[in-house]
């Protein structure tokens, strides 16, 4: 079932690559001067794709290019709107909004919301956006783990890793339920006729905890805690419509 | 990796819940549910042997006879039992279930909570029973007391709840581990209520004698627990001490998929409660002869 779920994932991320190709050359100008920049909001849709190993403080910063087969890992569908400038503006190309949603199976966690402000580079066949923004909102449980270990004299120890909630969803449930941290993305856009085809990288860089319990047969309690920031990569491939 | 099944508390209450005394515990030979060798496999990998019981249902004989039959196949270290006011420490089920030498959590019902000299009835049943070390102090206090008799608010449990912890740390220092009611299994209402009893002074009572109880139905609202884990009750151990389904046709698969996702919150023992349990796919693959 999952090999079938990333069979899937992965010809859709294949074919919004290649569809840049067969829509023809990157579509910067709209009937200006050659400076002039194409504006315009556009309404995406895209699929997302995060994965790394919880355990290994580092390893969620060396990410294996390898799509499958580590411990941590889902599937996230988002919606965005992306509104370029007529011109730049503060060295800036424009914005985007976006709410994608981690783990698609499981309706009360994973709703991330994010704004964003990018730039764009020409490199004439697309264009290479380089953004950076702040992203909120119910993580995905699947970044919580528990590692356990039990000794032959009944000592267990066992560490709890997880991302550190540091910000209120209001109106529901408890008030520390949140996350909010900020995250940079590098992305190629093609944007021919009225579509928009994107694929990237978001790396967001997250507080994770690491908590040590160990707990001898008398119930004596010893623990350590540390933290460290993470970063955390998604791959994601979008297609969008212009809607003005 | 079987060293992991040890540690999350998985209850019999919902092996047992409504087993009816006139019924019989008849062995069941290994069937279709074990051709599955892959997933057999990873039920036996993900199951904790931890049960919960209710030793004032009707149903003793049947308990008596599961724990019996699972700890026999090795597959029970421990047993959440409720202590009713009307449970004798010489009651038949209880000497047969502690008989086995399994690890007891004793719930110290609810009905004791309305008791005006509540350190007295501690007194007792420290007593009574002191083979148990670990007692859980009343469970899901605000939603399971029927409207019609008395009812407790989060506020005054937590009253209760910090006397009996003074009491015990005074006159009986070392002798349990008390475990907070277990707040409902589902909702929004079990981590809000928990956040609170955290804000009535929980968070003063020290990590190495209390030890956090919640009820855990639906996972999908398990996120909401895990600010509370991570920020004021960050020092405190938790246990899960009901969690499952009815449906016996989802016993195996709550195991294999549910259970991981509860150590992976850190929540170390779950008792709970699969009826019919002789009938349950879960009892016959964990009781088979290998």
């Amino acid at each position: 079932m999952r090999t079938r779920r990333y069979f899937h994932s992965t010809v859709t991320l294949l074919f919004c690559l290649s569809l840049p190709a067969l829509g023809g050359t990157q579509e910067l100008l709209v009937g200006g001067p050659d400076d002039e920049r194409k504006s315009g909001t556009y309404l995406q849709a895209g699929i997302a794709h995060g994965q790394g190993e919880l355990f290994s403080p580092n390893s969620l910063t060396q990410w294996d290019v390898a799509l499958f087969g580590t411990d941590y890992d889902f599937v996230s569908g988002k919606l965005e709107f992306e509104s370029y400038f007529s011109d730049t503006f503060l060295q800036l190309s424009g914005f985007s909004v976006v709410y994608r949603k981690d783990g698609l199976r499981r309706a009360e966690w994973g709703h991330m919301f994010s704004g964003s402000l990018f730039r764009d580079f020409d490199v004439k066949l697309f264009a290479v956006k380089v953004g950076a923004g702040v992203e909120w909102g119910l993580p995905s449980l699947n970044f919580d783990q528990t590692e356990f270990a039990f000794a032959d004299d009944g000592i267990v120890r066992y560490r709890h890793t997880y991302m550190r909630r540091n910000a209120d969803i209001p109106f529901l449930g408890t008030a520390t339920d949140g996350v909010v941290y900020p995250f940079v993305e590098v992305s190629i856009v093609q944007r021919p006729w009225f579509l928009l085809f994107e694929i990237g990288i978001r790396v967001g860089s997250t507080r994770f905890n690491f908590d040590d319990f160990e707990v001898d047969p008398t119930d004596q309690l010893s623990q350590e805690f540390h933290h460290q920031r993470i970063l955390v990569p998604y791959l994601f491939a979008d297609v969008g419509i212009r809607l003005f | 990796m079987s060293s992991a099944r040890l540690l999350v508390w998985v209850p019999l209450i919902l092996l047992v819940s409504s087993c009816s005394s006139d019924r019989t515990l008849s062995p069941i030979s290994p069937s279709d549910v074990l051709s599955d060798a892959s997933l057999a496999g990873d039920v036996l990998e993900q199951w904790s042997p931890y049960v919960g019981i209710h030793l004032t249902g009707e149903a003793l004989d049947a308990y008596r006879d599961a724990v019996l039959t699972l700890r026999a196949a090795g597959q029970l270290d421990g047993v959440r039992v409720e202590l009713g006011r009307s449970l004798s420490p010489s009651d038949p089920t209880y000497r047969a279930i502690s008989g086995t030498g399994v690890e007891l959590l004793g719930v110290i019902s609810n009905e004791h909570l309305f008791l005006p000299n509540i350190e007295q009835e501690i007194d007792r049943i420290f007593w009574a029973f002191p083979e148990i070390r670990h007692f859980q102090i009343g469970n899901e206090v605000t939603t399971i007391l029927p409207s019609t008799g008395p009812t407790l608010t989060i506020e005054q449990y937590m009253t209760i709840f910090l006397r009996i912890y003074d009491h015990v740390q005074s006159r009986h220092p070392g002798r349990a581990i008390l475990l907070t009611q277990s707040t409902v299994g589902s909702g929004f209402q079990g981590p809000t209520e928990l956040e609170a009893m955290a804000n009535l002074g929980l968070t003063r009572v020290d990590p190495n004698h209390v030890i956090i109880a919640i009820n855990m139905y639906d996972l999908d609202y398990a996120g909401q627990f895990v600010g509370l884990l991570g920020g004021q009750l960050r020092r405190f151990r938790l246990w899960v001490t009901e969690s499952g389904t009815r449906d016996q046709s989802r016993h195996m698969t709550w195991v294999r998929d549910e259970y991981p996702r509860l150590r992976n919150l850190s929540l170390i023992k779950t008792p709970s409660l699969f009826p019919d349990y002789w009938k349950s796919p879960l009892f016959e693959l964990l009781t088979a002869t290998r």
